[in-house]
């Protein structure tokens, strides 16, 4: 195991950077209105293939995806519903923004489709606010949080219903 | 001992570049939006009209009441020049002068209020 010197459990994660470096790669997309497309991002940007994967039914029903450091590509599981899989590749791409260097240890684990089975490391809390901005930035919900319902909201911003409220939760106490 | 992302790329059995599936959800995503982006224009503009409809009435109903005044006041003269009897001519003079004030009253009104937008 690579513990990089860090103490995962003592460390709190830096939700500032993650939205810093979520904005900046949106600005240089110039996607100022929803969905944004992390797919266009991953692969026009950050120049990182997002391979869409079949995985071994007992694998399938557990991985969500993965950043692949070795070939520096993101890997979706393609049996996984779409409104998660643009979660997914998001919060990937921000591991490959944010953590590169703990992505290649041996400490990285896949994103796995059930929550509670994951490893709540602050990395991935990171990683977690990163996709929430890139894919739901402040500016864009402004515009609709008000006028549209948690469904409609997660069908415009290509999110699932349980993202789009923990992101009102967050930015609107709602 | 393998670690974790070795086992999930050794369950991999296929790959591809693009998910049909996905590309549909984010298709019908930018044309929501787009229909979302229409029903809020139509909204900003008929709330715009709404306001400028209000704004306006007052001033409306003051240019009907002066020109009702200006009518009214022609038709007193009117009269007036067709009296056979000096009461009835007094009569159509008093209403004349009425009917002008009526509509200087609605005039000032008018400039009053726009003078102040």
């Amino acid at each position: 195991m690579v513990s990089l010197g860090l103490a995962p459990g003592l460390t709190k994660p830096d939700y500032r950077r993650a939205e810093r470096e979520a904005i900046n790669l949106l600005d240089q997309s110039g996607m100022v209105e929803p969905p944004v497309n992390p797919i266009e991002i991953a692969q026009g940007i950050l120049n990182i293939p997002v391979k869409f994967a079949t995985f071994r039914p007992d694998a399938s029903a557990r991985i969500s995806g993965f950043y692949d450091c070795e070939e520096d590509a993101i890997v979706v599981n393609r049996e996984e519903f779409p409104l998660r899989q643009t979660f997914t590749i998001a919060h990937e791409m921000g591991h490959k923004v944010l953590h590169e260097e703990w992505a290649r240890s041996s400490d990285y684990q896949v994103l796995l489709r059930d929550p509670k089975d994951q490893n709540r490391d602050f990395r991935e809390k990171e990683a977690d606010a990163f996709a929430a901005n890139l894919l739901m930035p402040r500016f864009m919900m402004n515009e609709y949080y008000d006028t549209q319902s948690p469904a409609e909201l997660s069908r415009l911003f290509a999110v699932s219903v349980p993202a789009i409220r923990a992101r009102l939760s967050f930015l609107y106490g709602i | 001992m393998a670690s974790d992302l070795e086992k999930a790329k050794d369950a991999i059995t296929g790959t591809d570049s693009t998910d049909p599936n996905l590309n549909a959800t984010l298709e019908e995503a930018k044309e929501l939006q787009f229909r979302i982006t229409v029903e809020m224009n139509r909204h900003k503009e008929t709330l715009h009209a709404r306001e400028w409809l209000e704004k306006m009435a007052p001033i409306i109903i003051a240019g009907i009441a002066m020109i009702g005044g200006i009518v009214g006041a022609f038709f007193s003269i009117y009269m007036a020049s067709k009296s056979t009897t000096p009461d009835s001519a007094e009569y159509w003079y008093k209403i004349m002068e009425r009917s002008f004030a009526f509509a200087a009253v609605a005039l000032s009104f008018i400039f009053g209020r726009s003078g102040r937008r």
